[in-house]
């Protein structure tokens, strides 16, 4: 790929990166979130037009036009979310839109099966062709993918994080694979966020950022510290928040909480006054604490104290009564759209404004707009719907909702997702400011508004909390290693 | 805040509220073309107080569609259940001599058990409410028919009058059964926008689970509803007994999709969270002008059947439109 260029709208999400693939090697492809990665490998796929550039396969220019295109050239994507039809057998699944047909368009089902029997047992997979998709485990799902690439004799593989939800004995067994297929001759693409997996598997990587392809490397003559540094760069802690100041009061207190696949052992005490931020990527299952702590997630076992007294959450409504407020990750998950600005910032609440049978308009709309003052949220009136409001403002109404509940706890997954730049910076003095009067959570997949905004930092890697860094020591080369699990040998 | 600005401030808080009405250019567009078609006729009072009496069954199992359509269900159970409730009373007081007052809410209790298993089946069973509601419709009309074996039940013996009164009497001079539904109206009305329990039924339609994590208990409210639309659908089949004077085992059967095609002509968005009671009004008189219009300029009946189709389509798509363009 020579100098491939992408943009959306203003934002250029590949400037003039080429990117070069060698016939039988394992090719790393590093960034973090939004450097790039996804957009070049749709290029490549054909789901993105690049602007500008050329593909150039085996010395011959290919005008990938379509993903139809990139298959029939032998390019085989395996994208995180996979794409077998659940209730759909494996043989039909691995030869879907290419039936072997007879007369009148019958279908070939011993030919179907042995086909399929055949690229199951190269991929290392012994289960019964007639098996439903929905059957297998994650792991088995993405050796089918593959199966069905080798049944279309793809050259190209690309992997999209396949390891982020699979066990330690399953990436082993994947990676045997990926060896496997690179010494049939195949050229594999993989992206991963896990720096020692890279380290384990791949020949070489080439590290994105902000769009840029900021080199390429040898691995065997790489430290994961320098490959790290490429990814990040040179960008230092931008602090010009006036941060608070944690007391020793613990607010909450969470001790050994545990659910079986998501995370496990899960401690850490959180004082008023504190902004603790919660970074992991994805796989971590940092999000799935937070909403166990909001009684969305049942854990297996969980010992929660709130005020030093202990709770026992089993569903939003006691959450929100025992002082509990989450923003959650998704904002449509939170806002109701049709209704007013009034009726959302209410809604957790709406009893408290009742005065004998009826809810008082008049109260809800004194409450809103003291909330649209002190959050300076641009609305035409108390009355609009929200969906008429932007999204940093719809993110404002949220918050307005969950602070007029008074929490003691105020848990936000990725605050400022899909909010402009102004209005993000809003955003962050004001959750610096309330840390003041309760305890902060966040858990965001952006992990430098976790350091710029956290007083302490844990990390998560695979559902376990294996990093705890004071404000001072939590730089982005430090956390980034811990995250990628870079720091193990 | 001085004289002008408070007149203002009042005339935008009613009129506001009206233009936010989609159908009712609808229904004043309607109005106009048969009042010139039947000479005026449509506008005599004497005919407005039939119009009135004539949709005031209809109003009633529309209110109760009008909270179900706007958690994003549907209960295709209203015309059972306005059967089940009217021969139900009628034979409470026919046959075990209940006292009238006594009849009338028994019979509706009758009626709500059929809004409780659906709520149920809906709710904890996550069944769609299309299919439950419509299996519940089925088993409603079941028992009616062994129970009646299909024949009316026409003698209400000593309490007929009381009956009758309620279908047919007045009151300084307005149709007793025009004062009740205005009050259910009023009632639901006031429900569904000023209590706690109407704002969550708004929410849940709205945004089911940002209702959630606010902390409503959304199954709780969704049971509700459904209850309360058979309890009002129930209602409405007692006064329609009353009207009829009969409590015949079929007498719902046009009261399964009329009150549906109310609810949606009235801008009530199956989409839910929008619409409400006063959407519901206008969509159930533009259903009833239809009927009486077209009764008035004498179409013949099997034609009018195939305007009212078409008119209803027409309304339906034009606010489907007009929402689009709106965004």
């Amino acid at each position: 790929m020579i100098n491939i260029c992408k943009r959306f709208g203003e934002t250029h999400a590949l400037r003039n990166v080429t990117f070069e693939l060698s016939k039988g090697e394992i090719h790393a492809l590093v960034g973090e979130n939004g450097a790039g990665k996804s957009t070049l490998m749709k290029v490549l796929s054909g789901a993105h037009k690049p602007d500008s550039g050329k593909i150039v396969l085996d010395g011959k220019e290919a005008k990938v036009s379509d993903t139809s295109v990139a298959k029939k050239l032998g390019i085989a994507m395996i994208y995180q979310e996979l794409t077998l039809i659940p209730k759909m057998s494996i043989m039909e699944n691995v030869f879907l839109g290419r039936f072997p047909k007879r007369f009148l368009g019958f279908v070939e089902w011993n030919t179907l099966e042995r086909e399929t029997k055949k690229s199951l047992d190269a991929v290392g997979l012994f289960v019964d062709p007639k098996t439903k998709a929905e059957k297998l485990s994650y792991a088995e799902r993405i050796k089918v993918e593959i199966a069905r690439a080798l049944s279309t004799d793809a050259k190209v593989f690309v992997f999209d994080e396949p390891t982020s939800t699979l066990t330690l004995p399953e990436v082993e067994s994947l990676f045997e694979l990926l060896r496997s297929l690179q010494e049939k001759g195949a050229s594999i693409i993989f992206i991963s966020h896990r720096i020692d997996e890279i380290f384990q598997v791949c020949d070489r990587a080439t590290v994105l950022r902000d769009g840029e392809k900021v080199g390429t490397v040898d691995i065997k003559e790489t430290s994961k510290e320098q490959l790290v540094h490429m990814m990040v760069g040179e960008r230092g802690k931008e602090s010009t928040l006036e941060m608070p100041t944690p007391t020793s009061e613990v607010v909450l207190s969470v001790r050994e909480l545990s659910k079986q696949g998501a995370y496990q052992g899960v401690s850490f005490d959180l004082h008023k006054g504190e902004v603790l931020g919660i970074a992991g990527l994805a796989g971590s299952n940092t999000m799935d604490v937070a909403d166990s702590l909001f009684g969305l997630i049942r854990p297996d076992h969980a010992d929660i104290h709130l005020d030093g007294k202990h709770v026992d959450v089993k569903g939003p409504a006691e959450a929100i009564k025992e002082g509990f407020a989450l923003l959650p990750q998704d904002r449509t998950n939170g806002l109701v759209n049709p209704m007013s600005v009034a009726d959302n910032i209410c809604l957790p609440i709406m009893r408290k404004f009742k005065e004998r049978l009826f809810v008082s308009s008049r109260k809800q709309s004194e409450v809103t707009n003291r909330w649209i003052k002190s959050l300076r949220i641009a609305t035409p009136s108390v009355k609009t719907s929200v969906r008429n409001l932007s999204g940093g403002n719809q993110q404002k109404v949220l918050l307005a909702k969950w602070l007029e509940c008074n929490p003691k706890v105020l848990i936000l997954e990725n605050p400022t997702r899909g909010v402009d730049v102004g209005t993000k910076m809003e955003i962050h003095e004001l959750i610096v400011k309330l840390a003041e009067k309760m305890g902060i959570l966040l858990i965001s997949s952006e992990i430098p508004e976790i350091l710029k905004l956290s007083t302490r930092t844990l990390v998560m890697r695979k559902g376990r909390i294996v990093g705890d860094f004071s404000r001072d020591e939590a730089t982005l080369h430090k956390v980034m290693i811990c995250i990628t699990g870079a720091d193990q040998a | 805040m001085s004289n002008s600005n408070m007149r203002k401030a009042i005339s935008s808080r009613i009129f506001g509220n009206i233009f936010r009405i989609v159908s009712l250019p609808g229904l004043l567009v309607l109005f106009i073309v048969f009042f010139i078609f039947s000479n005026g006729r449509i506008a005599n009072l004497d005919n407005l107080t039939n119009l009135g009496t004539q949709v005031a069954v209809l109003m009633v199992v529309s209110l109760g569609q009008t909270m179900v359509i706007l958690i994003r269900g549907i209960d295709l159970s209203t015309g059972a259940v306005i059967s089940l409730a009217g021969v139900f009373t009628a034979s409470f007081v026919a046959s075990y001599s209940f006292n009238p007052l006594l009849a009338i809410v028994a019979g509706v209790m009758v009626g709500s058990c059929i809004g409780v298993v659906n709520g149920l089946l809906i709710t904890r069973l996550e069944i769609p409410s299309v299919i439950a509601t419509l299996g519940m419709s089925t088993v409603a009309t079941g028992v009616l028919l062994s129970y009646t074996h299909g024949y009316p039940i026409y003698n209400l013996g000593q309490y007929t009058d009381i009956f009758t009164t309620i279908g047919s009497g007045r009151l300084f001079g307005i149709p007793i059964l025009i004062i009740v539904t205005v009050f259910v109206w009023i009632g639901v009305w006031l429900l569904m926008t000023r209590t706690v329990f109407g704002r969550h039924i708004y929410a849940i339609g709205g945004n089911k689970e940002a209702s959630r994590l606010s902390g409503i208990n959304v199954l709780r409210t969704e049971l509700i509803v459904y209850v309360l639309c058979s309890s009002l659908s129930a209602f409405a089949g007692v006064l329609l007994m009353s009207r009829l004077g009969v409590g015949h085992p079929l007498a719902g059967d046009s009261f399964l999709l009329d009150p549906i095609a109310a609810v949606l002509i009235g801008g009530t968005s199956m989409a839910g969270g929008e619409g409400g009671a006063v959407d519901t009004l206008v969509g159930v008189l533009i259903m009833g002008v239809l009927n009486n219009g077209l009764y008035l300029i004498a179409i013949d009946a099997f034609s009018i059947t195939l305007i009212k189709g078409l008119i209803i389509i027409g309304a339906v798509a034009t606010i489907a439109l007009r929402k689009r363009r709106r965004g």
